[in-house]
């Protein structure tokens, strides 16, 4: 660690509560501790933060995959049903091996093989409007990496409601986008859909490896950034990408006064 | 393309498991049949090529070459995404080769415990329709860029540096290639134990290759030839850099005149 690099003494006094790193860790996450920005009180930051993931699938699959190699202290992955053959081409945390298996069972093996020190906590159901506030209850950040409105509603006013980030991704084909919603200063995912786009079902949505990956490492980096303060985050700024021809496009989104979700907040 | 596996229809296993992809537009049974009658180099298997052949094993090509030197460091867990907590110590190439089997038994894996070197280069490529360089040092990018050429073959090239990655695809003959980008190696691209770099830098650059290479290999879409992408995920600001061959690189200039290559389309102004 280069001592220009280290963040100031200030920073870290008053992050004193964060919990420390072992040496292995110090060894683990040694490439990153030097990245600009993120410094060794970023890494506690992480390891002193925890993450709702609502579906691990090919989106949240590699949120948390990313997550958990970065040092994130504890997860929470909400994902119904079991490991099917056709998850197997999106579906990073799934094995073949795992074919039968609950889905989270058989994530939450995986990560505690990828990295031992995280807590993941499993849920065997979707997010919806019953169980979101729950699922929500301790999280710094939310997740949304699930294919349906009813859903990505549910995370959205759950993270309206207890005022945290929510990074919100979705995909279709080769088609995708992600933002970061943090209600006063960016719009809600009711903000920029109020309401679900009526061509939005996604429960046969075709999909590719390399799409899903791509934009859930750019979502898994969105949290990063919201957690440590590295980086700008996709604040009013909803990134779409389609693959097919490599084209990326940058969004201004905006609030409205009269959302039905975030409108009374300002 | 002549392996025996891409005259046979897909089992009803791939039929299955590949079912959410054969529903793109444009990429169908077809697509996947060439997949699963191809064969890709990766060079290095760490963040880059580690998530570049991961991709490709999911996606179902028939084999992989994988050539990576040297056993999982501790440091490079943060971002090997096929290296777990215990496999520190163990050579990189069978680590990841035992987690391609694990995710599909359908793609052929060969490891290869060494780097890409001027002795095994020539034989490396040889085995592949394609070459994805996810190596750090352009010693090695140069001599599978020579290589690439030599054989008519594209290489799809993806780098890193903290936030900041790239991917562009040469083809031979009709794009100009890593000299004509890099025509020595960068002055500050020296010491490769110490760049900064956290998960998602290498994935997304790994994740952006693997979907070159099945561009490539099926035909379907759009491929990065003649650009050069590249992305920040700091701001998440991306372009596309447009790049010309250079009239009097010294590799690829000299190697489309004297290996004229059925495909190739004369390099445009």
């Amino acid at each position: 660690m280069k001592a220009q690099l280290r963040p100031d003494a200030a920073d870290i006094a008053d992050h004193g509560g964060l919990p420390g790193l072992t040496p292995f860790e110090m060894s683990m996450y040694a490439r990153q501790i030097s990245l600009p920005g993120l410094g060794e009180v970023g890494q506690r930051r992480l390891k002193g933060a925890s993450v709702l993931v609502s579906r691990a699938g090919g989106l949240g699959g590699t949120v948390a995959l990313q997550l958990a190699k970065a040092g994130i202290g504890r997860l929470v992955l909400a994902h119904d049903g079991v490991v099917e053959a056709e998850n197997l081409n999106r579906m990073l945390l799934a094995m073949r091996a795992d074919l039968g298996r609950v889905r989270v069972e058989a994530f939450q093996e995986t990560l505690a093989m990828v990295n031992p020190s995280v807590e993941v906590v499993i849920e065997a159901n979707n997010a919806d409007s019953a169980n979101v506030l729950g699922l929500a209850a301790g999280a710094d950040v939310i997740v949304d990496a699930a294919p349906l409105f009813a859903e990505r509603y549910a995370l959205n006013e759950a993270a309206v409601a207890l005022r945290r980030p929510l990074v919100t991704a979705a995909m279709f084909g080769l088609e995708g986008y992600v933002t970061t919603v943090d209600v006063p200063g960016t719009p809600c995912l009711a903000c920029i859909y109020p309401t679900a786009p009526p061509d939005w079902d996604l429960r046969c949505f075709p999909v590719v490896l390399p799409s899903s990956a791509l934009l859930g490492t750019v979502a898994a980096m969105e949290v990063i950034k919201v957690l440590t303060g590295c980086g700008t985050p996709l604040h009013n700024t909803l990134l779409y990408c389609d693959l097919t021809e490599c084209s990326f496009r940058r969004l201004s989104v905006a609030r409205r006064a009269d959302c039905r979700v975030c409108g009374r907040n300002v | 393309m002549s392996d025996p596996r891409a005259a046979g229809p897909l089992s009803d296993e791939e039929l299955e498991r590949y079912e959410r992809q054969l529903r793109l537009e444009g990429f169908g049974l077809g697509a996947q049949r060439r997949l699963r009658s191809s064969t890709a180099l990766v060079s290095r298997v760490g963040g880059v090529g580690g998530s570049a052949a991961m991709q490709l094993a999911r996606a179902g090509i028939g084999r992989l070459v994988l050539a990576h030197g040297g056993p999982v460091h501790r440091e490079y867990l943060n971002r090997m995404q096929l290296a777990m907590h215990e496999d520190v110590g163990r050579p990189c190439s069978e680590v990841v080769a035992e987690r391609l089997r694990a995710i599909n038994p359908h793609t052929e894996i060969v490891a290869v415990g060494e780097n890409v070197c001027e002795a095994n280069v020539a034989a490396l490529v040889e085995e592949a329709d394609v070459i994805v360089d996810g190596a750090p040092l352009f010693e090695e990018r140069y001599l599978m860029n020579a290589e690439s050429l030599a054989q008519g073959k594209p290489m799809i090239s993806g780098a890193m540096y903290a936030t900041d990655g790239y991917v562009t695809t040469f083809i031979p003959g009709q794009t100009g290639c890593l000299r004509c980008l890099f025509a020595d190696r960068p002055p500050d691209w020296t010491n490769i134990r110490v760049f900064p770099a956290i998960g998602p830098g290498p994935a997304i650059v790994g994740a952006m290759a693997a979907m070159e290479a099945i561009k490539l290999l099926t035909g379907f879409g759009t491929p990065l030839a003649g650009r050069l992408w590249t992305f920040d995920l700091a701001d998440n600001l991306t372009r596309a850099l447009r790049i010309e061959p250079s009239a009097d690189c010294p590799v690829c200039a000299t190697a489309v005149a004297d290996h004229p290559h059925p495909q190739a389309v004369p390099h445009p102004r």
